[in-house]
């Protein structure tokens, strides 16, 4: 056998240096090589579940940008990094990256652009927040923790932006969301609507009339009349489980009771222990009690109401129109024989683009935004529509438009008073914590499930919200 | 043993250097900056306050610290106890010499290869309660249907959730051990009269039992550790009934925005697993 070939130290540091020329030589042919003032897809894909950056050198065409003294990049032209949740709608997605790279186009900037899944965006987000180095733009943002606090805020106030793109034509609630001190910090593109998605075949064959808006005492009538759980069939598609729906369903029920989070931003302020709260929990639990919600709905995911509603089980749903897009594309029938209708106050997110302190170039930042959003017939027919009621409008130009399609309507409606919290709908650091750590699905939670006293459950719901209030507001 | 010169044993140092330069930053800065972060309040995108050892006393004094460690107990051992035995039963079987013993062995190592978000929906789906895989079966059959994640069966469901995703592990190594057992041992024992009980007891188990060990404590700290599957199929629900500590630090630093104690809560899971490691390395060194 022979002998293993003995590599000497010197041999050795020359084949290292050989291997690091080589990188070196082969890196800068590269990166010489590379086209510029191109269009370039670094990693092109077309479903939520991916993350797409796409970066863009665009060539001047008409308006020039207009900080011109802010430090420029390598290429010479200015840059904008952003960062846009995506959603399962692939319109959206491709709405808002053609849009941004078309803005850079024309404006000979250079834009690196990353499409994030929602799970994505919030963390990587909220750890740059958290690091002080976050992108010059994003689409949603946790905007309580940037912007509530005056000594972090990180957020540049956007009232310039909404002001050019009208502000008579925004929603209210659209505006107020994102406002602080009167200044306006979130510059909103859409909301998502909670609403009532019923079975219009059982309706009709039980001969039974839905007033508009629905309120949750008729709409839980309903649901005795057409409840059959022993064919698993039950009226209220309720989700109990732990996650966000249950405390969004909450919301709109509870708000609807007279309940409301807080009187002021402090300890003493929390208002969770009312007799709105109780009437509330009575509701739910005499309703999971007799069978008109699912007995598993207390295990479902925040899609376990869809598949309630989709599979058959639900007289009816408490949802985003995600449901309706689906059933559009999958279940014609069903969605055919699905009718929406508003609850009196309706829960619903609204989403929209930040622009952070940060960022080297703000006017071409807030020059993108306005570009983006003063286009709305574009809004409207690539954006809103194609959505099925997912993307409501925030306009009320494009409201009253949508209006005049019957199936819009309900949507169209809801949109003008869609809240993130009620009354106030105002940024909170402390609803942004109590809402993950699910506190109202643990309380109900604790009464379905371990049987406590509903009482003892609010009590200590109570109690969690005003530890949280005290920590942020004090008492 | 023989001693470098002075000179070649300076050049090892240094050629080692940009190794253990990257391990520290790596390995030691996040731990040290845990480690510091844990005695500070720091509320996400704020600065660090100095609080001592609050963090940690809050922590200590909480319900959800004992609920999570004794959840993250009850799904370890029991999932890496079944993963065990579904390992060496399977690695015993495909030991054996017959035909399509290759295609069975890659079939076997499949839930391993998957990553563990596409495992825990997959199971999501089969355990959903109205058109979940195992209750259509269950239904087909006849028999009542099941609550997979009820408060009574969601520990047991993750757990099954776990075994399936982590026996291949098992599997794998055990395998790699049986084959390392001398045949002309076990043809001795053979020769001796030993029956096929005495064999695998006397011979085979001594060869590998140290695989088993390292496999198992290895699992052990996985398995602890194990976040994702947990977090998608019930996010440490209904009630408290799958909170285990992985989701308690998630939910407290993305939910209360509080990386000093999230960081305090993560100090305090790690004896648990440092002990496991230890175990490990001293296995490694015999």
């Amino acid at each position: 056998m022979s002998e293993p070939k003995k590599v000497g130290r010197r041999t050795f540091l020359n084949y290292a240096i050989a291997v690091v020329a080589t990188g070196v030589i082969v890196g800068a042919a590269t990166y010489f090589a590379a086209p510029k003032g191109e269009v370039t897809v670094t990693a092109p894909g077309t479903t939520v579940t991916k993350t797409v950056t796409t970066t863009v050198t665009g060539t001047p065409t008409t308006t020039p940008p207009t900080t011109t003294t802010s430090p420029t990049t390598p290429t010479g032209k200015p840059k904008l990094t952003a960062w846009y949740r995506m959603t399962f709608l692939e319109d959206f997605n491709v709405y808002l990256r053609e849009k941004t790279l078309e803005w850079a186009q024309k404006r000979g900037v250079e834009v690196e652009l990353s499409q994030l899944p929602f799970t994505e965006i919030y963390s990587k987000l909220t750890a740059a927040v958290d690091a002080g180095n976050p992108p010059d733009i994003s689409l949603w943002a946790p905007l309580a923790l940037a912007a509530e606090k005056p000594e972090t805020r990180l957020l540049l106030p956007v009232d310039d932006v909404i002001n050019e793109i009208g502000r008579d034509d925004f929603f209210e609630p659209s505006i107020k969301v994102g406002t602080l001190e009167g200044k306006a910090y979130q510059l909103s593109l859409w909301c998502e609507p909670y609403l009532w998605h019923i079975r219009k075949d059982v309706l009709e064959k039980k001969g039974i009339q839905v007033k508009t808006p629905l309120s949750w005492i008729d709409a839980k009538e309903i649901a005795e009349k057409v409840n059959d759980p022993a064919n698993d069939f039950y009226g209220l598609g309720i989700t109990l489980g732990m996650n966000e729906d249950t405390t969004n369903q909450w919301n709109s029920l509870w708000w609807s009771f007279g309940g409301q989070y807080y009187t002021s931003k402090r300890a003493s302020g929390v208002t969770l222990k009312s007799s709105a709260t109780r009437n509330a929990v009575e509701y739910l639990v005499d309703a999971y009690k007799r069978k008109l919600i699912p007995p598993d709905a207390v295990e479902w995911d925040s899609a376990g109401n869809n598949k309630c509603y989709m599979g058959g089980r639900g007289m009816m749903v408490m949802n985003p129109a995600s449901i309706m897009y689906s059933l559009h594309n999958d279940n014609p029938d069903l969605f055919n024989k699905t009718l929406l209708v508003y609850p009196p106050i309706v829960f619903g997110g609204t989403n929209g683009f930040v622009i952070y302190k940060t960022c080297k170039y703000p006017d071409l930042a807030k020059d993108l935004l306005v570009y983006i959003l003063s286009d709305k017939k574009s809004y409207t027919e690539r954006f809103i529509k194609p959505s099925w009621g997912y993307c409501c409008p925030i306009f009320k130009s494009v409201a009253e438009e949508m209006k005049k399609i019957p199936y819009w309507e309900p949507f169209a409606n809801a949109a003008e008073f869609t809240y993130g919290s009620y009354p106030f709908n105002e940024p909170c650091m402390a609803l942004d914590e109590a809402g993950p750590k699910y506190i109202i699905v643990k309380m109900l939670q604790k009464i379905i499930l371990e049987g406590q006293d509903i009482d003892a459950a609010i009590d200590w719901a109570h109690n969690e919200y005003v530890s949280i209030f005290r920590k942020y507001y004090g008492d | 043993m023989l001693s470098l010169p002075r000179k070649q044993s300076l050049i090892g140092y240094v050629l080692i250097l940009p190794a253990l330069l990257i391990m520290s930053l790596l390995l030691l800065y996040p731990f040290f900056y845990a480690t510091w972060l844990s005695f500070h309040t720091k509320m996400i995108g704020a600065p660090a306050i100095y609080v001592g050892i609050k963090n940690y006393l809050d922590v200590l004094a909480s319900k959800d610290f004992y609920i999570g460690f004794l959840r993250s107990i009850t799904y370890t051992f029991p999932a890496v106890f079944l993963k065990l035995i579904l390992g060496l039963g399977l690695a015993l079987i495909l030991n054996q010499e017959f035909k399509g013993r290759r295609i069975m062995r890659s079939l076997a190592i499949i839930p391993w290869v998957l990553p563990v978000f596409v495992v825990a929906f997959i199971w999501m789906w089969m355990y959903d309660y109205a058109l979940g895989a195992l209750n259509i079966i269950l239904r087909s059959l006849g028999l009542p249907v099941v609550r997979w994640l009820s408060i009574d069966n969601a520990m047991m469901s993750l757990i099954i959730v776990n075994v399936w995703k982590g026996f291949p592990f098992f599997f794998m190594g055990i395998l790699s051990g049986l084959q390392s057992v001398p045949q002309d041992l076990l043809d001795a024992a053979s020769v001796d009269g030993a029956s096929t009980i005495q064999r695998f007891r006397y011979v085979t188990i001594p060869y590998i039992l140290p695989v088993i060990y390292i496999v198992s404590l290895l699992s052990i700290i996985w398995t602890y550790g194990d976040f994702t599957t947990i977090w998608i199929l019930t996010r440490g629900g209904p009630g408290d009934a799958s909170l285990v500590l992985p989701v308690l630090i998630y939910q407290t630093l993305y939910a209360e925005f509080d990386a000093g104690k999230a960081s305090a809560l993560s100090i305090l899971t790690m004896p648990f697993s440092i002990f496991f490691i230890y175990l490990i390395v001293r296995l490694l060194r015999r």
